[in-house]
């Protein structure tokens, strides 16, 4: 699947590296394709942080030493990384609060390059589980294209050319997604968009299947998932 | 300290009832409360979420134009995400609460809270109260109110809607201040949950 074909697809869902709530999230959304057999087109969506939460950068040892976030948007990202270790915690996952706001524009471009290039869903699921993993355990410099080009071969997903596609084409293309998908009225991740309709936050995980299932019956109530689905 | 009545053992939902997701959130808490034997109250607070865009100092034209592309997307979405809930419980999209109806409700969920009145008896007087007409005004507020609570009677011949609305906003204020950043949320032993669907999460801790 190209990235190009994500407006024919079944379920669309946007994630981003750097956000906690994706990270929380991509292991229930894989569980999801496994179970409803609709198939999942990943969509990077790069969050700019500052322009929402305003900016920080903090010190190896926690010591903010640059930012201009006011104290409500201290409380909200504080209260955001306090619920998202909770569930990361509950799924046997390290959550380490990121000592910077990243560019997560490379690792999303990765992701293109993984969805066009693994040979199968698990390659593709073992590459995102290593990025999330790693990047949340801060051992995963996503900035860095080597990085990210040893990440794409662990998986088994082969990678010859891809780091003159990340400064090519893969950067074009993940720019213009950037710009269809802000369009399109996603702002947030993880977002599902079925046909043109978009859920923000996995708590909408059982509404999503129902509009995927035609929308029988009653709409259902919202809920986290707390276990497996 | 403002004293809140709010009971340890308890389950506190804080919710806007002008709000259709704080509806669907008490219904949803509700059936919980009665699944898992738990006690919940609902009280309301009433302060609009806080939006962190609007205290981000200016940037660049392009950080600016992704400010506002976002901003508009984000408003797009909760105005998608309010016409599901009004389907989730079968409302018309021009379903509201006059200002003096608004009031006067969260002015007795306040006193049904105080008085102990659970969630399970809470949420069928908020749903039969949201479904009785499509205009909730002060009319249709009271005659549930004095349905659900007769003893409030007395009372409600004494409301006073400016005095009401302050003890609302006092109240909502001192909320915010314990970290309760937008309806509906939950508190459990100091412990805020913004959204209702953290209710799995909540029965681990509660039965813990």
């Amino acid at each position: 699947m190209t990235n190009e074909q994500y407006e024919v697809s079944v379920l669309s869902v946007c994630i981003d590296f750097k956000s906690p709530y994706a990270f929380v999230a991509h292991e229930l959304i894989w569980q999801l394709e496994v179970r409803s057999g609709f198939l999942v087109n990943w969509l990077p969506l790069t969050l700019n942080i500052g322009s929402f939460l305003g900016r920080a950068e903090k010190r190896d040892d926690g010591q903010v030493v640059d930012s201009n976030r006011t104290p409500k948007q201290w409380s909200v990202v504080k209260a955001a990384y306090r619920e998202a270790r909770c569930y990361a915690e509950n799924q046997g996952r390290m959550l380490r609060g990121p000592l910077k706001i990243w560019d997560s524009s490379k690792a999303g471009i990765a992701l293109i390059w993984a969805q066009n290039h693994a040979d199968t869903r698990a390659q593709l699921k073992d590459f995102m589980t290593d990025v999330f993993d790693r990047f949340w355990q801060r051992d995963c410099d996503i900035e860095d294209l080597d990085i990210l080009n040893a990440a794409l071969l662990n998986a088994g997903i082969q990678s010859a050319g891809f780091i003159d596609y990340a400064q090519g084409a893969g950067r074009a293309s993940h720019d213009l997604l950037q710009d269809q998908l802000l369009t399109q009225g996603v702002f947030g991740v993880p977002s599902f968009i079925v046909d043109d309709e978009i859920f923000f936050g996995r708590e909408h995980l059982d509404t999503v299947l129902w509009r995927l299932n035609g929308s029988q019956g009653p709409m259902p109530f919202v809920r986290y998932p707390w276990q497996a689905l | 300290m403002m004293d809140y009545g709010f009971d340890a053992l308890s389950v506190h939902v804080l919710v806007d009832l002008s709000d259709p997701e704080s509806v669907v959130g008490i219904k949803a808490v509700a059936e919980w409360a009665r699944d898992q034997d738990q006690a919940v109250q609902v009280w309301p607070f009433l302060r609009e979420p806080i939006n962190t865009a609007a205290e981000v100092p200016k940037g660049t034209p392009s950080f600016e134009a992704y400010k506002a592309r976002r901003g508009l997307a984000r408003r797009r979405y909760k105005d998608q995400e309010r016409l599901r809930n009004l389907q989730r419980l079968s409302l018309n999209q021009g379903w509201t609460f006059t200002d003096a109806g608004a009031t006067l409700a969260h002015w007795g969920l306040l006193r049904l809270a105080e008085h102990r009145v659970s969630a399970t008896t809470v949420s069928p007087f908020i749903l039969g109260l949201v479904s009785s007409n499509e205009v909730l005004d002060t009319g249709c507020v009271q005659a549930a109110l004095v349905e659900v609570m007769p003893v409030l009677a007395g009372e409600l011949g004494r409301f006073d809607q400016a005095a009401a609305k302050a003890e609302l906003a006092e109240r909502s204020l001192a909320l915010s201040d314990l970290g309760v950043l937008s309806a509906p949320s939950m508190m459990y032993q100091a412990e805020v949950f913004s959204g209702m669907a953290h209710l799995p999460r909540l029965t681990a801790l509660c039965r813990a």
